[in-house]
């Protein structure tokens, strides 16, 4: 693919980068968070004397719970986190010289640094979908119908295509500041506006599905909602934010200065 | 001790900090109003029910992670731009430095609650051109107050996991967490201790002064405080300059 054996040494060194750093216990951590706090809530009550149509039920409220709370809150602070460090790491630590003596353009450093966030992205989504089966299973002793799974899985992964659209805008903060702080900040704010949406969407009213921070939720309330998606806004809100957005990132990472 | 915190606020001058403590006041602020005008579909809200409103959005999610990004930035700076070299060639102890930097900190968060008790006021006279009675603004100030003082309790912790990790990241994923437990705390064995909620417990007190009971955050609030600033000071004396 992108110019063969090169682009996959970028990847594999933007790796061995991440090795030293917290990024990839952060990763961890915000997979299992979720899942793990409705574990703990789940181990102090005591589902013996239920049937097991409410066992399903119970089961079904909390895969939902933690996918909406993260899908829609958690994931985009982290990721924000994760960006900021991958793209800014170059600038505070002072490596950024070193980096584009690489024998490759820096369009490819650039798509190289995407495709590694990409990837961690994924990482933190199979975590997730990984440990509240698990989590699950340990508390039931039983797993939800299959046709759930099979939804949830669709679920996921159209929930990971729409998050890497969103990827560009952090990426964009972090090169024109050269800090990781204002991604941050970034992060805190769409949470907030997430949880805003949530409100409006939650109460039956489509028109929050304009705001591009709420894409990665969409699939979320389409599949387990059964909630209608005005895909002229979707589809449009998803392309005018990645086109304007990379453009910018890709303007701006090809005609900046080094330091 | 006065020319170390001026001197920690001097290095703040460059970096990006200013800037988060504006719009750390101003954005929810701005949020609100542009929902009511937007959206929402009553339009003549009371102050009560405008100020609590941006007060959740504000206290329970952005300030938790705010404010360890704060504390954080000023201790770990100096391990980031290598300057920690530097720091200890001050004429001063390892405890001055640490109280220089903790006060500069308790600046930095009550610059905050100014610049959000102004923009809640300024944004509810935008919005009716009216303002609430002398009384409740009096009431609001105190409890606001009590706020501040135990948000300085529980500053802290994320000095502390700032501290150990050298590192601005693993403070922002505290600040993270503590919000989604603080979401669903109900549902723990000691939710009523945790330390996330407390400062909103007291402006809480204002608008439902007989539901919520502030032992609990009181009594947490100065473990927390105790515990995690002896550790702090304990770890700052003992560790490694670089």
């Amino acid at each position: 693919m992108f110019g063969g054996t090169l682009m996959f040494n970028i990847i594999y060194s933007e790796f061995a980068k991440l090795k030293k750093s917290y990024i990839l216990i952060i990763v961890f951590i915000s997979g299992c968070l979720l899942p793990g706090i409705y574990f703990s809530d789940a181990i102090t009550n005591d589902f013996s004397n239920l049937s097991q149509v409410e066992i399903q039920h119970c089961i079904k409220n909390q895969m939902i719970n933690v996918e909406a709370l993260s899908f829609q809150f958690l994931f985009i602070i982290v990721f924000s986190l994760v960006i900021g460090y991958v793209f800014t790491r170059e600038f505070t630590d002072k490596t950024a010289n070193i980096l584009y003596t690489y024998p490759s353009s820096r369009i490819k450093i650039f798509i190289g640094k995407f495709i590694t966030v990409g990837i961690l992205i994924m990482i933190t989504y199979l975590i997730q979908f990984f440990i509240s089966y698990l989590v699950v299973y340990i508390e039931f002793r039983v797993l939800p119908p299959a046709e759930f799974i099979i939804k949830d899985i669709k679920v996921n992964i159209y929930s990971v295509l729409l998050q890497l659209i969103l990827i560009p805008i952090p990426v964009l903060i972090a090169n024109i500041t050269k800090n990781i702080i204002i991604p941050i900040v970034y992060g805190a704010l769409g949470g907030i506006i997430g949880l805003g949406v949530m409100t409006i969407l939650m109460s039956g009213s489509i028109y929050g599905q304009i705001c591009p921070l709420v894409l990665p939720a969409l699939p979320f309330y389409h599949y387990h909602r059964g909630d209608p998606i005005d895909y002229i806004a979707v589809v449009g809100s998803a392309v005018i934010t990645f086109g304007i957005s990379m453009f910018l990132c890709i303007y701006h990472s090809k005609n900046s200065d080094v330091n | 001790m006065l020319n170390l915190i001026y001197c920690e606020l001097l290095k703040l001058k460059k970096s990006y900090i200013m800037l988060l403590i504006i719009i750390g006041g101003v954005f929810s602020t701005i949020l609100m109003n542009l929902a009511v005008l937007v959206v929402s579909s009553e339009k003549q809200r009371s102050f009560e029910s405008y100020a609590s409103n941006v007060e959740q959005l504000n206290f329970v999610i952005f300030y938790t992670i705010l404010f360890s990004l704060i504390s954080a930035y000023v201790f770990s700076r100096e391990f980031a731009d290598k300057t920690s070299s530097i720091v200890y060639t001050y004429p001063m102890s390892k405890i001055k430095i640490f109280i220089g930097k903790l006060i500069t900190i308790c600046i930095l968060i009550s610059l905050v609650y100014l610049v959000e008790f102004v923009s809640i006021y300024l944004g509810y006279y935008i919005l009716y051109h009216e303002h609430p009675e002398f009384t409740f603004v009096s009431n609001h100030i105190k409890f606001y107050l009590y706020s501040l003082f135990f948000q300085f309790l529980i500053i802290p912790i994320p000095i502390l996991i700032g501290n150990l990790s050298r590192n601005i990241m693993l403070p922002v994923v505290y600040g993270a967490v503590g919000i989604v437990i603080s979401g669903v705390h109900d549902s723990f064995v000691f939710g009523e201790y945790l330390p996330f909620s407390i400062p909103f417990n007291f402006i809480k007190k204002i608008y439902e002064p007989n539901l919520i009971d502030l032992n609990y955050s009181v009594i947490s609030g100065i473990c927390c405080f105790v515990i995690s600033m002896f550790i702090c000071m304990y770890h700052y004396n003992k560790h490694d300059i670089a």
